[in-house]
């Protein structure tokens, strides 16, 4: 029944996707409002069609409906209502689904835009046309509603590492990020087909972008919080090729936000933002491809077959083909602005996003390097975490060193030397207590000192900024940027000073680290919903007071009988304390792993900072269209 | 003139799609061992029998190597066919990882033993020697003593080995 | 370009990490579990991984050094096992990209600053 619903409602949407395409061309060509009033109409309908999809799938999951394969293949009974619910999107058509509902949700959105009606318009055919192109491929090449011949007693359940909390909200806001780029897209084809390429649109474009790229920061944060509490290393970026896939659209989001700035402000940067704009969908799909196509595999690749990777090659070729073929070919040709004036705010801007692309080329070359060289010499290398330590992060420290400077000069024309006295005020003793107070705590790795000290800078000097030209003025500026100095200074403190140990611990025994003694007071079995743990309890003390009391646990989930660890994190703000419990070694002993993180939670706090200070910033947009 | 500039993002991407495009049909999942055509490393082990030093100095007959466990259910499983290739004459190597010697000679008389030599590897070091990436693991090697052919995980046939034989 | 000679001496002056602890843990950050997806062996609990950490700690405790320690494993699992690729001819596309994309802005820059300057 409900694979008949399912079938219904997307071929329903495939239909109004089509005259959201077609109608506000044809209403162009025959400069008739009528036809653009059945496009605005279609957006509206079909998403409500692909949501009645959605809802269905979602339905047939919480309801544990087995006739169908996909849920078959991904659900359990005994499973909690979160992770059936979640399940939904936990799987390669399940998330397929999802990308095309926040594909139809943008133009959805569209229709209510009022300014620049033919520019609007424009972008709503255009997100229509990939409405199209995405339905037909979730038909045709990731159905999610297929039946089997009878109906199963029983389901294949999710993967136990895709069971959790934070794993259920991720997908949806990394989708959100990475397809919410797909309406920033659709404006710059508009705008170079209507060869509208104004301030205005970059007033029209910023929104989406803000908001796609709040999106995408927390979903990627929460992925690499999702990394570290639930894979147990203690680690929160691997330089995983699927990681790389997800920084990749940020890096060229980030940078957009920025030059469509200058745009909107001095109409300047028209080249480079409408390039930036296809770019950062570009990687969003080129993401998607990489993820989806088993080239890379890793937890991520839940289904891999490669008759789909060619589908969405041959997907990408057409879209972003197209959008670069149009670019070479419309581009207005003389922008009617003055030329850049260098020592400028727009300057500083400007040779940020040039470093941020570096850094994305950089990510990109060493993800694919591996797969062309096979292809080429057949000889085999990994590109790994070091390759990039050594190279895409050094390439982002100058990135640190010219946001403040850049907030302190003005737009236009700006004395250089007025900007670089007012960042030195804070630099100095910024840089001078932070180095001293680092270098006493633990003079190890110098870069980290000097990292650390300048992601402290960055703070500083934004709320100096703050001070004395008003917060409320530029708070999304301000904030944005305290955002990143906290990331910075969480990973900068977290990767130099954090210890570990691996301990094996009998009942009442303890252990010391960092100060704090650990003891194992108790280990327990017992059943949960879909699996059997073992628990350990481990008291934490510091000076005889006991701080906190680690639960971590391994748990044996049914019916995979796959093993997990279940780590336990106490934290408070400042430093985390991290255990892992491992095997049972005889004798009442058991492997224990412990990890000291100084600040490192200060890395999500200070993702979800920006992220706010991009909604703070769209807000303020939305009041003014 | 300046326009053409203006293609250099659509050239970079055709180009890049045409490697993946390239990369997807040709890549293979399966590649063979770094360790074929190398010979058989020597580490310390201690044979059960003679007091051999290792496979190496089985130097001068080609032979199997098999490296398994009495505790893996894969390894169990897949006794059968070492059963049968030892029918074919080939001396069989067996090489117990992580294992002791009760365990081992009680699943040797449980089953059958059709091994001409037995090696047990109580410290867990032959897995890295050997470069296996999966246990077990069955090597051929010729009478140089140069691995021929490396087969990760469970022999799901005889014939697999069957052109290496003799 | 001042500023990246900054970066460069700062990371050319690096102390270099005598201590034993923190060796090995770079060394098995530089290790890719075979078996794993993508991680290291610093970062796996994989049975495998834990072979080779072990190896390469009773290496190191032999007076090994890293580049023997290195191509012992290089030798057995192929290059792919170093998540790092060596400094070598081979590898030079991997690591001279990123010198000529730095080299490619600073020539956009050097561009966009000299109109800047003319404008004025």
């Amino acid at each position: 029944m409900l694979s008949e619903v399912g079938y219904f409602s997307l071929a329903m949407a495939l239909g109004f996707a089509v005259f959201q395409f077609i109608s506000p061309l044809w209403g162009g060509l025959r400069q008739d409002n009528r036809w653009h009033k059945l496009a605005i109409i279609s957006a509206r309908l079909q998403f409500f069609f692909v949501s009645a999809a959605f809802i269905t799938l979602i339905t047939a999951y919480v309801t544990c409906d087995f006739s169908l394969l996909n849920v078959f293949m991904n659900c359990h009974t005994h499973m909690p209502l979160l992770y059936r619910f979640a399940g939904a999107w936990g799987n390669h058509e399940g998330s397929m689904l999802l990308w095309v509902w926040i594909l139809s949700l943008m133009g959805f959105a569209m229709t209510f835009l009022k300014s620049n009606p033919s520019l609007v318009r424009g972008a709503i055919s255009i997100q229509g046309l990939m409405c199209v192109i995405f339905i037909a491929f979730l038909w045709w090449g990731a159905d999610p509603f297929l039946t089997l011949p009878f109906t199963p007693h029983e389901g294949q359940s999710l993967n136990p590492l895709l069971q959790d909390r934070g794993l259920a909200i991720h997908p949806p806001m990394l989708y959100l990020g990475y397809v919410g780029f797909s309406a920033v897209f659709s404006f710059a084809i508009a705008g170079l087909w209507l060869k509208k390429l104004d301030k205005d649109w970059a007033v029209a474009v910023r929104p989406w972008a803000l908001f796609s790229w709040a999106c995408l920061t927390l979903g990627i944060a929460l992925g690499s919080w999702w990394a570290y509490y639930e894979l147990g290393w203690g680690g929160w970026w691997f330089w995983d090729p699927v990681e790389n896939a997800s920084l990749m659209p940020w890096l060229a989001g980030t940078a957009l936000i920025h030059t469509l700035r200058v745009m909107e402000m001095k109409g300047q940067l028209r080249g480079w933002s409408v390039l930036l704009a296809l770019l950062t969908f570009a990687f969003s799909l080129l993401g998607t491809f990489l993820v989806r196509s088993g080239l890379i595999s890793s937890v991520h690749a839940f289904a891999t077959d490669p008759h789909r990777g060619i589908i969405i090659l041959a997907i990408i070729a057409f879209l972003v083909g197209g959008g670069f073929l149009l670019y070479a070919l419309r581009l207005p040709r003389n922008s009617n602005s003055t030329p850049l004036q260098f020592m400028s705010r727009e300057g500083a801007i400007t040779i940020n996003s040039l470093l941020l692309f570096a850094g994305l080329l950089t990510v990109t070359w060493g993800t694919l390097y591996p797969l062309m060289l096979e292809a080429i010499s057949s000889k085999t290398v990994s590109v790994g975490a070091p390759y990039f330590n050594a190279t895409v992060v050094p390439m982002l420290f100058p990135v640190l060193l010219l946001i403040p400077l850049g907030m302190e000069l003005t737009w236009g024309q700006s004395s250089f030397k007025r900007a670089l006295e007012k960042a030195l005020h804070t630099f100095t003793p910024t840089m001078a207590i932070g180095v001293i107070i680092l270098y006493f705590i633990d003079p190890q790795p110098v870069v980290s000192i000097i990292a650390a000290s300048l992601a402290l800078w960055l703070v500083v000097s934004s709320l100096y900024y703050g001070i004395r030209q008003g917060f409320m003025a530029q708070l999304p500026m301000i904030l944005g940027h305290i955002g990143l100095g906290v990331t910075i200074l969480g990973i900068a403190i977290s990767t130099a000073w954090q210890q570990e140990s691996n301990v094996t611990l009998t009942l009442g025994e303890t252990t010391e680290l960092q100060g704090y003694t650990f003891r194992l007071d108790d280990i327990t079995q017992g059943n949960g919903p879909n699996y059997l743990y073992e628990k350990a309890q481990i008291a934490v003390l510091k000076n005889d007071q006991q701080v906190t009391l680690l639960m971590p646990e391994k748990r044996l989930y049914l019916p995979q009988e796959s093993m997990q660890t279940e780590t336990a994190i106490y934290t408070n703000g400042l430093i985390n304390l991290y255990g892992v419990l491992g095997s049972h070694l005889g004798h009442k002993a058991w492997a224990i792993r412990l990890h000291y993180h100084p600040m490192v939670s200060w890395i999500w706090w200070g993702a979800a900072l920006m992220a706010l200070a991009a909604f703070l910033a769209l807000r303020r947009r939305m009041r003014t269209i | 003139m300046k326009r053409i500039w203006l293609f250099i993002p659509l050239a970079i991407l055709m180009a890049i799609l045409g490697l993946i495009f390239v990369v997807y049909h040709s890549l293979e999942y399966e590649r063979a061992s770094p360790m074929v055509g190398q010979e058989m490393p020597v580490w310390p082990l201690v044979g059960v029998e003679n007091g051999e030093q290792g496979p190496a100095d089985l130097k001068g007959q080609k032979y199997i190597l098999h490296i398994g466990s009495s505790w893996c259910e894969t390894c169990r499983n897949e006794h059968q066919y070492l059963e049968d290739l030892a029918q074919t004459g080939i001396p069989l190597v067996g090489l117990f990882y992580k294992d002791t010697p009760e365990d081992v000679f009680s699943f040797l008389e449980e089953r059958s033993d059709p091994y001409e030599i037995v090696f047990i590897d109580t410290e867990g070091k032959s897995m890295v020697y050997l470069g296996a990436l999966a246990l077990p693991s069955t090597y051929i090697v010729d009478e140089n003593g140069i691995i021929q052919e490396v087969i990760s995980g469970p022999l799901q046939s005889t014939h697999q080995v069957s052109r290496f034989l003799p | 370009m001042r500023v990246w000679l900054f970066i460069f001496i700062l990371f050319a002056a690096l102390p270099v990490q005598a201590d034993t602890t923190a060796r090995l843990k770079s060394l098995y950050s530089q290790i890719r579990c075979p078996v794993c997806d993508g991680q290291s062996v610093e970062d796996s609990e994989a049975t495998l991984a834990q072979d080779l950490r072990r190896m390469v700690y009773g290496m190191a405790e032999e007076g090994r050094s890293d580049n023997e320690i290195k191509s012992f494993l290089v030798q057995r699992y192929g290059e792919k096992i170093l998540l790092k690729p060596q400094f070598r001819w081979e590898n030079a596309p991997l690591w001279g990209f990123p010198i000529l994309v730095l080299l490619f802005i600073t020539g956009i820059l050097a561009r966009v600053r000299h109109r800047s300057r003319r404008s004025l």
